[in-house]
């Protein structure tokens, strides 16, 4: 593994290294420490505010710039960096597309931003909407609601990376020695946290309209099995019968608020040429979850990772 | 999703809006009104409610509005324009 501020190799120097991404944010954030020293004849580089941060293992998995520098401790200066997904809400821009597929839109507003581009889903939803002043990342979170299904973005050192949640799939492994032969990490996880509750959960949904003659109910659905248990939950969602069928909306509303809220998380270790992401899928058990945020840190040489997941 | 994140989630479905205030545009085509709002909008009837009739002519047959700031009022995110005036130079 290699670590690289402006070309300069500070591997040796820097410690305390960490890193963390998670499918709500932006950006992933580095955190690390560069030892200094005030001895004569000694030069030790220091990043700078703006330095650009490289991380290697087999491969970049890591290009950001320093955003924050803490320098007031005698031996060592602290740095913060967050790769270029960090400037999607920093900057804004007024867009019209008429009919433009999903893809092609994404693609204008990056190639005006200069973003490069890893990977797109194919995305033929036509888009037709005026964007007044909004920053980048509200125009392609936007244009991804309207695609429909579940889709992520993040940034790999190539640049922005758009797929369907279930496209990745992660699958972390390590050796005891040099060697063995390589084990499933969640296999041995450890630290484990679980727990599940219906705090959220709702098994009842009535749709009404709200117009001139008052709030009629337009349609509801309930799922008899969930009332029986936990007793009645009920929602009510206000719906407009021009846009969406209210049948179909309740259907599918009840089918998101029933469900039962779980929070998964544990530690693994993982060998250093391998890399999970937040957005990535990971099977537990014969289970599907998708990993909702990853905390990486290296630890007197060893490579740990914890992952919160969410059922799929 | 841990606490600071749930936090971080909370504060940003929060966070102020943006102050309303109206848009000003160059009528460019009529009477199929077409109005160019800077930069790369153009709107079309589809996207405008009109208050106002602004499709009088003058003596000579000419549209009087024709090349006139227009002032409207966005609605519905954004997408839907309320016609409600034409500058008087």
């Amino acid at each position: 593994m290699k670590l690289y501020a402006d070309d300069m190799d500070i591997t040796n120097a820097a410690g305390g290294l960490s890193w963390q991404n998670t499918i709500s944010e932006l950006a992933t954030t580095m955190s690390f420490e560069v030892a200094k020293t005030d001895a004569k004849y000694m030069n030790i580089y220091q990043p700078d505010l703006g330095s650009i941060i490289r991380l290697y293992t087999n491969e970049e998995v890591f290009r950001g710039i320093v955003i924050t520098m803490d320098d007031g401790a005698k031996n060592s200066n602290k740095y913060t960096a967050v790769d270029f997904g960090w400037y999607l809400n920093k900057s804004k821009e007024t867009y019209q597309f008429n009919r433009m597929p999903a893809k092609k839109v994404i693609e204008t507003v990056c190639a005006d931003f200069d973003i490069g581009i890893d990977s797109i889903s194919e995305l033929i939803v036509e888009i037709t909407k005026i964007y007044l002043d909004k920053t980048i990342s509200e125009i392609i979170s936007d244009v991804l609601t309207q695609c429909g299904g579940w889709y992520n973005f993040d940034m790999t050192p190539k640049g922005i990376r758009i797929y369907r949640i279930g496209d990745i799939y992660a699958y972390p492994e390590f050796r005891i020695f040099p060697n063995t032969r390589l084990i499933y990490s969640p296999g041995a996880r450890g630290n484990v946290s679980h727990s599940i509750s219906i705090e959220d959960t709702k098994n009842s949904v009535k749709a009404i309209s709200g117009n001139e003659d008052g709030f009629s109910v337009l349609a509801s659905a309930k799922d008899d099995a969930l009332i029986g248990r936990y007793g009645l939950l009920q929602e009510v969602v206000s719906i407009d019968p021009e846009k969406e069928d209210p049948g179909a909306a309740t259907q599918a509303k009840l089918l998101e608020l029933s469900k039962i809220k779980e929070q998964f998380s544990f530690e693994i270790i993982e060998s250093e040429d391998s890399y999970t992401r937040a957005g990535a899928v990971i099977t537990i058990d014969g289970a599907d979850f998708v990993i909702e945020g990853t905390q990486h840190s290296i630890v007197n040489g060893i490579y740990k990772v914890k992952l919160d997941l969410k059922r799929l | 999703m841990n606490g600071i994140e749930e936090l971080a989630k909370l504060l940003k479905e929060r966070e102020n809006k943006q102050g309303y205030s109206p848009v000003f545009g160059t009528i460019i085509d009529l009477p199929g009104l077409q109005i160019h709002l800077g930069g790369k909008v153009i709107l079309t009837e589809e996207h405008i409610v009109r208050c106002v009739s602004i499709d009088g002519r003058d003596e000579d047959g000419e549209y009087e509005n024709l090349g006139k700031e227009a002032v409207l009022l966005p609605f519905a995110d954004d997408q839907k324009f309320i016609l409600i005036g034409v500058i008087i130079n």
